[in-house]
């Protein structure tokens, strides 16, 4: 992007911004500090009572178990999504433009029906393990679902993309003389991808990280699926103050507390990227 | 032996196309040597081949005499400048070129001893801490030689490394390459499109074609000496006269061509009644009201133009065809456009090539 484009173009991003992001954020930050009604809504009383409650032990949990998942998810996605991305340059062009379509496929349909058909497959009595039975690896039904691996695997397999697509952009930016200079200056095939290709994807890497982070921290319907609901995440519990908890309040100000995680992340991007906000 | 590396019948294709024909050369120890020719003739892959960065289909590559064909590039004792310089963007200056000792776990201190002795050689003192995208074209340059040269290469290759510099920074550099080349005594593979750069810098020039190398020597046999069409119209500014050989005796040739009758100096495969053509320099193309002695050759001036330092004259000759000459003195005094005049040089300044005109 040019730094400096007119003020005019900016006028509708302005807008924009107004409109999607500042409008909502400043309505749940009000919403944070409002006392919940009796049965349903909230009332007009300003209290801190909220954010008190998000130091309960048991919100604490919640809040550790979903930057965990968060964390995992994200460093699998990377060491899945890296070497794969790594494959996919190393292609001749006309492979690397359908492998990137096979990337991009799955957005074509809804992510929850690609949970539902994942649990269709994991069942107890699924596909999977009638296969796996039929051929004798195993010799009683696994429970592959509705635990905490199912929600991981659930996350990674939905997130992965947005980790491979700016590694992989990253790493079709970098001229192939890069890596053979390192190879000229005597460094073995190992030792240039690490000295010299890794660090300039290292920004690509970070971006990935935001992008599969913050989600896999906020998103509910995996854990509800895959985890049978067993498995609460920030994500559920914010949508259960939402919707079953009537405690609308109570969801803001969670709510608050994944902006400033998200703000967090992005903040520890720009930093190890070195200030430039490459894919974003 | 002062041969250094030994390049033989090298041929290298990319799916369909050739593009090298199985060519051989040697490099000595401390030469200059330049692989010079049109864009697209297969200078880099070439030196890529060289370089270990891309295997050949056919043919070897020794260097001091042991095969390294199949070697990596860094089990190879040359260093390659790239075309591009290729400069680590995440590394600064001083970072850039420590890359190679660092890669060899060399001591700290060794390593800062040595940067500062390349940064002197390339005069880039003072530029340790900056990033390449904060250095100028040629500030990068210099930083790329220092990062080959650190290794103490015995043959270092350059792709092309002035084409992106203006032309008077190009000369500059022209200059300067030439006596670092002198002052570190190694060899140089240097790749280049310009002939005046070519001609300028080299201990030998071997002039490339469509895969193959087309003449091999040093810059006057280059010039003085074209081995065939494509050389003597690719190396300095001339003419080509094509025809018969009339008579070749006391150190000259006569050619009879449609545009009249030339001389150049002899040469032993050059016989009568055989096709052949005399190249001829711009500058040693002379014209006047008196005819040249054993010359038949006749034309109008056309115009007189300054391009440059020089006063070039053009010539309209028998056939439509337009010679271009050099004059001295002011416009005033010479043949006014118009004029019918007799067209003429030494012989022993025009070379000839011999056979028909079909090879290039
Ligand atoms: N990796 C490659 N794949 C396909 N064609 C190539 C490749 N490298 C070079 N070529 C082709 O080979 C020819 C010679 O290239 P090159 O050696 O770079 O020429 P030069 O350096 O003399 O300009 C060109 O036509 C180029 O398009
Ligand atoms: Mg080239």
């Amino acid at each position: 992007m040019k730094k400096r484009s007119g003020l005019a173009a900016l006028a509708p991003l302005a807008l924009w911004t107004a409109v999607m992001v500042l409008f909502p954020m400043g309505y749940v930050l009000v919403l944070s500090f409002l006392t919940r009604g009796e049965s349903w809504g909230v009332l007009w009383r300003f209290t801190l009572e909220n954010y008190k409650a998000l130091g309960d032990s048991a919100n604490l949990e919640i809040l550790w178990n979903s930057l965990k998942i968060g964390a995992y998810t994200t460093l699998l996605t990377f060491l899945l999504g890296y070497p794969f991305a790594l494959a996919m340059v190393l292609q001749p062009r006309r492979r690397r433009s359908l492998l990137l379509l096979l990337v991009v496929i799955p957005f074509w349909t809804s992510a929850l029906m690609r949970v539902y058909g994942w649990m269709i497959l994991l069942r107890t009595r699924g596909i999977v393990n009638d296969a796996l039975l039929g051929l004798g690896l195993i010799h009683r039904r696994v429970k592959f679902l509705n635990n905490m691996g199912a929600v991981l695997f659930g996350m990674v397999y939905s997130l992965l993309p947005f980790m491979i697509l700016p590694v992989y952009t990253s790493l079709e930016k970098l001229s192939p003389s890069l890596q053979e200079a390192a190879r000229d200056l005597g460094a073995r095939p190992f030792q240039a991808s690490w000295t010299v290709v890794f660090p300039l994807t290292v920004p690509g890497v970070m971006s990935g990280c935001v992008l599969v982070f913050v989600p896999a921290v906020g998103m509910f319907f995996i854990s509800d699926l895959m985890g049978g609901g067993g498995s609460m995440l920030l994500g559920n519990l914010i949508s259960y103050y939402f919707s079953a908890g009537k405690n609308w309040p109570m969801a803001a100000a969670l709510s608050m507390l994944m902006v400033a995680l998200t703000f967090l992340s992005v903040h520890v991007y720009r930093r190890y990227s070195g200030g430039e906000m490459g894919v974003f | 032996m002062d041969e250094l590396l030994k390049i033989e019948g090298l041929s290298k294709a990319f799916g369909e196309t050739k593009v090298l024909r199985g060519v051989s050369l040697t490099i000595r120890r401390g030469e200059f040597l330049t692989l010079l020719g049109p864009s697209g003739c297969g200078k880099t892959t070439t030196l890529r081949i060289i370089a270990g960065l891309t295997e050949p289909d056919e043919g070897r590559v020794y260097l001091n005499g042991a095969d390294i064909t199949s070697l990596p590039p860094e089990k190879r004792g040359v260093n390659t400048v790239f075309q591009n310089y290729a400069l680590f963007p995440h590394m600064n200056v001083e970072k850039n070129i420590g890359y190679g000792l660092r890669l060899r776990r060399a001591p700290k201190a060794e390593i800062a001893a040595r940067v500062r002795e390349m940064l002197a050689l390339v005069k880039m003192e003072g530029y340790e801490k900056r990033m390449p995208d904060e250095l100028s074209g040629g500030q990068r340059q210099r930083v790329a030689i220092a990062r080959a040269v650190i290794q103490k290469p015995e043959l270092l290759l350059l792709d092309e490394p002035l084409g992106a510099l203006d032309l008077k920074l190009r000369q500059q550099m022209q200059q300067e390459l030439k006596n670092l080349q002198k002052a570190l005594g190694i060899a140089f593979l240097y790749i280049t499109h310009d002939q005046e750069e070519a001609l300028n810098m080299s201990d030998r020039i071997a002039i490339m074609s469509q895969g193959r190398f087309v003449q091999v020597g040093t810059p006057e046999e280059i010039y003085e000496k074209p081995a065939s069409r494509f050389a003597a119209q690719f190396i300095g500014q001339g003419a080509l006269f094509e025809g018969t050989v009339v008579s070749a005796e006391n150190g000259e040739v006569c050619l009879e061509c449609p545009e009249g009758r030339v001389l150049a100096a002899a040469r032993e495969d050059v016989r009568p009644g055989e096709k052949a053509a005399v190249s001829v320099h711009t500058e040693r193309v002379r014209y006047g009201r008196e005819p040249f002695p054993g010359f038949a050759l006749e034309g109008e001036v056309l115009s007189h133009r300054y391009a440059g330092a020089i006063l070039l004259t053009e010539l309209g000759l028998a056939g439509g065809r337009v010679l271009q000459a050099h004059s001295a003195g002011a416009i005033h005094s010479l043949p006014r456009p118009g004029e019918r005049v007799h067209i003429g040089w030494e012989s022993a300044q025009a070379a000839v090539i011999a056979g028909e005109e079909s090879e290039r």
